[in-house]
């Protein structure tokens, strides 16, 4: 892995349009500009992760579709609803 | 074209049910086409299939969620919009993940991460909403209670 130091202020580029500012840290804190084409996703991986598990777990589901309607059916007032 | 799906067996799938997914969903990057499937049983039921074309295990409950929310509309990423041909002005269909795991006999919903479908291109894709408002397990409220 390549590692880099850098200071409040300084950035760096991956590739030609990928640019990384570090912008603040505090304590253990670190605040991190990305400045990147709008196609790139950018995600934190912790929420990666938990989209994956949440996904892994809802697949493994072994109710039925009328199971989840029987379990949602006594739902009050719901096309009204604000989310 | 025939699909094997989890609840219905070896099952004919009109091409307006399929979907491609060029990134697969969270977990599944593999999976590129997923029909969504009503409960052939109850045509009432709110619930469908999303149900992987490529394996019949591949299954996740999704519930439109128009049918819950008037007003559960988040922005796409424009990585997305790009990628399902989503243009400004149009609406694109969001279905949420479900799941009643047998310990918990409670149902919940991923609001946060949605599943976007543009049924023009029937193109698909599972985003992950950065906003905090967006829960990942939001709970129905109890049963006969509001």
């Amino acid at each position: 892995m390549l590692v880099l130091t850098r200071k409040k202020g300084e950035s760096f580029f991956i590739g030609d349009d990928i640019e990384i500012i570090i912008l603040e840290h505090q304590g253990d804190k670190i605040k991190i500009g990305i400045d990147a084409p709008r196609k790139l996703p950018v995600l934190r991986r912790e929420l990666l992760e938990a989209a994956t598990d949440f996904n892994r777990e809802a697949a493994a589901l072994s109710a039925d579709l009328q199971s989840l309607a029987d379990a949602f059916g006594t739902q009050p007032s719901k096309k009204d609803k604000k989310f | 074209m025939q699909i094997d799906a989890k609840e219905s067996g070896r099952i004919e799938v009109p091409e307006t049910s399929l979907f491609t997914f060029p990134q697969g969903v969270y977990g599944f990057q593999t999976h590129r086409q997923f029909a969504v499937l009503k409960d052939r049983k109850n045509a009432g039921n709110p619930f469908m299939w999303l149900q992987s074309a490529m394996d019949k295990n591949v299954c996740f409950a999704v519930l439109d969620a128009a049918v819950l929310f008037q007003d559960y509309c988040p922005p796409v990423p424009g990585a997305v919009a790009d990628l399902l041909h989503l243009s400004q002005g149009d609406t694109p269909q969001y279905l949420v993940i479900a799941n009643l795991p047998q310990a918990d006999s409670r149902l919940f919903l991923n609001l946060k991460c949605p599943v976007v479908l543009n049924p023009a291109t029937r193109l698909g894709a599972q985003v992950i909403l950065e906003d905090e408002h967006y829960p990942m397990r939001y709970y129905l409220p109890a049963k006969g209670g509001v």
